[in-house]
């Protein structure tokens, strides 16, 4: 299922980091941060929404549980240097 | 058998009656997802009336509402019509202090 996810966005958004997570270690419960300069100057709600479509098809069936966390390459910079 | 156009319209209508609503899986005193349950516990926590409503009860509704909203996944939250997102943008929104101005304009109209 990691691989999927990580495979549909890297094939889906310009340029992108998937940091994936399973901090229940289930398998099933996971948590997804997503940086990409295609985020650049979109609401939450587009960012959100383009995460959504490039995972369309996994959410139908067996992706139950994603949170995700979404960065434009800046704004994960700029996080880091805090 | 109710015709979709009259499922949309019902839809639309619980939205256009909530200013505040909330698509979710189970209810508010007992939410059936960890996100759902996040969801309502920010907006207990923002002491605001809602209207929630499950969509694991209701026939046709899950699928109904992903198309409507154009989204895959529950919870989903409208504010004032308009589609606000699911949970993780409800808890940045909350986070950020977006979500309570949203909800201090719908108390205005």
């Amino acid at each position: 299922m990691e691989e999927t996810i990580k495979t549909l966005l890297e094939k889906k958004l310009e340029d992108v980091t998937v940091i994936l997570k399973d901090p229940r270690n289930d398998g099933v419960h996971l948590e997804a941060v997503i940086i990409s300069p295609s985020f650049t100057g979109l609401s939450l709600l587009n960012r959100h929404r383009k995460v959504k479509d490039s995972l369309k098809e996994l959410f139908t069936k067996e992706l139950h549980a994603l949170s995700i966390k979404t960065y434009t390459t800046l704004e994960w910079r700029e996080k880091h240097e805090k | 058998m109710k015709s979709k156009e009259e499922r949309f319209l019902e839809i639309e209508k619980k939205i256009n009656e909530n200013s505040i609503c909330l698509f979710m899986k189970g209810n508010k005193e007992m939410p059936q997802c960890g996100f759902s349950a996040k969801v309502v516990h920010i907006l207990d926590t923002l002491k605001v009336t809602y209207g929630a409503f499950d969509v694991l009860t209701e026939p046709f509704l899950r699928e109904d509402i992903k198309e409507y909203s154009n989204w895959p996944t529950f919870p989903q939250l409208y504010i004032n019509k308009e589609f606000i997102g699911g949970c993780d943008i409800v808890v940045e929104l909350f986070q950020t202090g977006e979500l309570q101005k949203l909800i201090a304009s719908q108390t205005t109209i």
